[in-house]
């Protein structure tokens, strides 16, 4: 093998690649030029190179989205419901990971055992009693009840614990001489040098909820609360079957994430792949 | 002797409650509740009134419903897409580990359909999958096998709803399996590759014998994180199949939703939960005994 | 300004002791210096003070004041890290403010300061910098600068030269000094440096296995080490520590040294089982019969090993008959070996590999010391 020359396995490796590149690139083409010609010619030229090569294009779609469907509403629920299981869970598991991993106090090893034995409890296990427990508070059906029950994450916390472990303890240590108490430590020190911790936390968590469907499908009837996941199922059924719109929905659906990838990735592929180390 | 000391713990407290409410409320409990529910009656607008009823609804599970059909699907479904995807990550890992023109832009694209919510990716296989032979998978494999494949419904055919169901996931996920690895790649040091160049190993012994040993644990993460996966699927089979035709694609979850939501039967629904939550946790211990071992080796 | 004391302080990690009972006073305006190989325990007799670990039992007082019970931010000390421990994200001026912030300092209060402690390290034209920019001695100024800048009863100095190069490291120390004996705030100043702490200390405490085996100034444990441990870490290259053959002659208790017989007139003590010899003491005499005793001086033939050119004088090493010995990491303090003994020489004239040399002191320069290694208090030094 290794006197195959240099050249030769580049150009290999390149040919692999690229044809990898069109598996994958050829459904998301293929959501994207449908999304641009009228409907009755998805599915007919779904067979042809015309599939990916369209004769016109026209925004009609789009403009269907927006008449048939609430995408607005539905992309409003999306960013709220995210925002909140983003934004309140960094604080409340970092908060968690920094007392499991700098903190001496009572109890700090029940709790990191607590967290480490719920990390194996799988959403789905749960999402029956849970939808039981929240409809007997008569809480459902709105934004809230969609995030709330996600903020403590037992793996977000572990990220964290394992990160704050790594830090070096000194610039903390200082600061405590320097007469900061706890929580000035944290916020005034740990969290300004933790930016990567947090950034690779919110891709996760945002990652893992973006696509949520089992859980609003269950708590969610009114579709000013639904999020996006649950527009595009909806839409899917919703006769008479349109594919030119359905793809439109997904482009639309799919566009914050991208923008978000394209900005973060960096931070994409950090967060995932400490996951991996780490877990 | 008694001591006065300065003390962190109400500070800890502070920060751990949120949480620790959080994942008594929203996991420990409900998980409490399921198992407790799965000893009951429970069924959605019920007049009856709530019973224990013993093991009856895991008795019944077995016996009645598709849960062994389920089980089943999950498990061939573990049995091909962790294999497959692996291997596929592993290898567009190792493609993409070396200093490569555009290599960040392969590594994009590759990447780029994890980030896709699942739900849309269904709806767009659906159409790939579309029968007839306009259907874009039908027509792809016409024109690869020169005329020769007879195209089909493979969302509607037996035989073929479970696979495609497969390929849709693998071509999700894989994407997620690359970074994992290609991250452990390149923390394994360069020295060691150096090393057993000047040993006089081939690239292939070198893979057997430093890229492997050296991706043990990644490897044994993306395992076990997509064996896992394999039995939480829910989503692709909800919107492109609803477990059919005949169940031959059901899994687990499905089922579970279908008999507690559709069907209204609660407290069989939440004894498949608890099955389910089993045969997660024998997969978890595995996992903590494969990454103990190797604990004990180095 | 304040004194600091530990009363039978005991620090264990789970179930290992790191330092056992340690009593030790640190005068007011005194700089102290925790001398010792790494693990001794200082560094933790540093952190038990700060209060950034918790002693297992004894008692620790600043000025007088019982400080057990306070965290860190109580205690009014100040410390300096061994990687200096700047805040990253922030400035200069925001890591010389940091402290002032924290006891919520009114901001005129606060720039005054900071510019003082500025001024007084040379940071000024560095103020608006972050930690990043700046050399490795530019940041240790600033680690002292935000250790000075809030005036507190203790500085706490943890290695605070060891990332510096040698050059630096140099002048850095004059600076400390000089800088601690302006200000006269009590310093306790953890080393594994000899040198920075015979420069710098007003009194050194040598360290081992979390037990102080000395505590003086540093003239006084160069000149009469405590025990074979001091004896064998302080000096470069240290003392040549020997194991002599005993004998009694005549009523007499006589000791042989490398092939000299020395008679007890020369000051042998009854209980001495050790000797000690620095390198400095020896010099080059006429080889003589081995059998021709001489009282008053040793006389140790052996055949150079290596030499080790200074410039102006050299580090000779011998290889002698007789057993050296030297500190063990194994169980005993200290072990039998085949070491070599150090001299330490003018620069000439010339001496070759294997050539064979005598090497003579006076017997009274010779350190005795006792079957447990504490040195006996003679006519010795």
């Amino acid at each position: 093998m290794s006197r195959t020359p240099a050249r030769l396995r580049a150009v290999l490796a390149y040919a692999l690649l690229l044809a990898f590149t069109l598996v994958f690139i050829a459904p998301v083409l293929f959501m994207i030029v449908g999304s641009l010609k009228p409907d009755e010619l998805v599915l007919a030229e779904a067979g042809s190179l015309r599939a990916f090569l369209p004769e016109s294009v026209s925004p009609d779609n789009y403009r269907a989205v927006f008449e048939r469907v609430p995408f607005g509403a539905y992309l409003l629920s999306s960013m709220i419901v995210n925002g909140l299981i983003v934004g309140l869970g960094l604080l409340v598991n970092a908060f968690a990971g920094y007392a499991l991993a700098r903190l001496r106090w009572w109890g700090r090893g029940a709790m990191l055992g607590l967290v480490l034995a719920v990390l194996v409890i799988p959403f789905e296990a749960i999402a029956i009693p849970l939808f039981y427990q929240l409809s007997w508070l008569g809480w459902r059906d709105d934004w809230l009840v969609q995030a709330i029950p996600f903020v403590a994450n037992p793996l977000a916390i572990f990220l964290f614990y394992s990160f704050f472990l790594g830090l070096p303890r000194e610039l903390e240590e200082a600061a405590r001489v320097d007469g900061a108490g706890v929580l000035r430590t944290f916020f005034l020190i740990v969290l300004p040098n933790a930016k990567a911790a947090f950034a690779s936390v919110a891709i996760v968590l945002f990652l893992f909820h973006w696509g949520m469907y089992l859980w609003p499908l269950l708590m969610t009837t009114s579709e000013a609360v639904r999020p996006l996941p649950l527009g595009i199922a909806n839409f899917h059924t919703l006769p008479p079957l349109q594919w030119g719109d359905i793809m439109a929905f997904g482009v639309l659906m799919v566009l914050p994430v991208l923008i978000l990838f394209v900005v973060f990735q960096r931070w994409f592929v950090r967060g995932v792949a400490s996951t991996g180390v780490k877990g | 002797m008694h001591r006065a000391r300065f003390t962190e713990a109400p500070a800890a407290w502070l920060l751990m409650t949120p949480a620790l409410v959080g994942l008594m409320l929203f996991l420990l409990l409900p998980f409490a509740l399921a198992v407790v529910l799965s000893f009951t009656n429970l069924r959605m607008a019920s007049p009856l009134p709530l019973e224990f009823v013993g093991l009856a609804n895991y008795t019944l599970a077995f016996q009645e419903t598709a849960l062994p059909r389920a089980l089943l699907n999950n498990l061939l479904f573990a049995l091909v897409v962790v294999p497959a995807q692996t291997a596929l990550g592993l290898a567009l890992a190792v493609l993409l580990d070396r200093p490569l023109r555009g290599r960040t832009v392969f590594r994009t694209l590759f990447f780029l359909p994890v980030v896709f919510p699942l739900s849309l990716i269904a709806v767009v296989w659906v159409l790939i999958f579309a029968p007839g032979p306009d259907g874009l998978l039908n027509a792809t494999l016409g024109v690869l096998s020169f005329g020769l494949w007879e195209p089909r419904d493979f969302l509607n055919d037996p035989h073929w709803a479970l696979p495609a169901v497969m390929l849709t996931s693998i071509w999700q996920g894989v994407g997620f399996q690359m970074i994992v690895l290609l991250a452990g790649l390149q923390a394994i040091p360069r020295q060691l590759y150096e090393a057993a160049a000047v040993d006089g190993a081939g690239r292939w012994r070198q893979f057997l014998h430093v890229t492997l040993p050296g991706l043990r644990n990644p490897l044994i993460f993306v395992v076990i994180v997509t064996t896992i996966l394999s039995f939480r699927v829910f989503d692709q089979v909800r919107i492109m199949t609803r477990g059919g035709p005949q169940d031959a694609s059901n899994t687990v979850i499905h089922e579970m939703v279908r008999t507690a939501f559709d069907q209204g039967h609660v407290a069989m629904g939440a004894a498949m939960s608890v099955v389910f939550f089993v045969v997660i946790l024998g997969i978890a211990l595995a996992q903590r005994r494969l990454l103990r071992q190797r604990g004990e080796v180095s | 300004m304040a004194d600091v004391e530990f009363r039978a302080v005991r620090k264990a990690f789970g179930g290992h002791t790191v330092i056992s009972g340690l009593d030790l006073t640190v005068q007011d305006g005194e700089l102290l210096v925790l001398l010792g190989p790494s693990g001794c325990g200082k560094s933790t007799l540093l952190r038990l003070l700060a209060g950034l670990e918790q002693a297992t039992d004894g008692e620790i007082r600043i000025g007088g004041r019982p400080v057990d019970a306070l965290g860190p931010r109580a205690r009014n000390i100040a410390m300096v890290f061994q990687n200096y421990a700047l805040y990253p994200h922030l400035t200069v001026r925001g890591n010389l403010e940091f402290p002032l912030r924290m006891r919520g300092m009114k901001r005129a209060e606060r720039e005054r300061r900071t510019l003082a402690a500025a001024r007084a390290l040379g940071l000024e034209p560095l103020l608006g910098k972050r930690p990043a920019e700046l050399s490795g001695g530019q940041r240790q100024r600033v680690a002292m600068g935000r250790a000075i800048v809030r005036e507190p009863d203790v500085f706490l100095m943890d290695e605070p030269l060891s990332n510096l190069d040698a050059r630096l490291r140099v002048q850095i120390r004059a600076e400390i000094g000089a800088l601690q004996r302006r200000l006269g705030v009590t310093t306790l100043y953890v080393t594994h440096d000899q040198v920075e702490a015979m420069t710098l200390g007003d009194r050194v405490a040598v360290m081992r296995d979390g037990v102080i085996q000395q505590l003086g100034r540093p003239a006084e444990l160069y000149e009469r080490p405590a025990n074979l441990f001091v004896a064998g870490f302080l000096g470069s290259p240290p003392m040549n520590l020997l194991e002599p053959a005993f004998e009694r002659r005549d009523g007499e208790r006589m000791a042989r040294l490398g092939g000299t017989w020395i008679r007890s007139a020369a000051g042998i003590p009854e209980r001495a089982r050790y000797a000690g010899i620095r390198p400095e003491c020896l010099g080059i005499g006429a080889s003589g019969s081995s059998d021709d005793a001489r009282a008053d001086r040793l006389a140790i033939q052996g055949s150079v090993e290596s030499v080790e050119v200074l410039g102006h004088e050299r580090i000779v090493y011998l290889r002698a008959p007789g057993s050296m010995i030297e500190l063990s990491d194994g169980p005993g303090p200290w072990r039998s070996a085949e070491g070599l003994l150090a001299a330490r020489l003018p620069a000439s004239p010339a001496l070759e590999r294997e050539e064979s040399v005598t090497l003579t002191a006076p017997a009274a320069e010779l350190h005795w010391f006792d079957e447990d290694g504490n040195a006996i208090a003679s006519g010795a030094g």
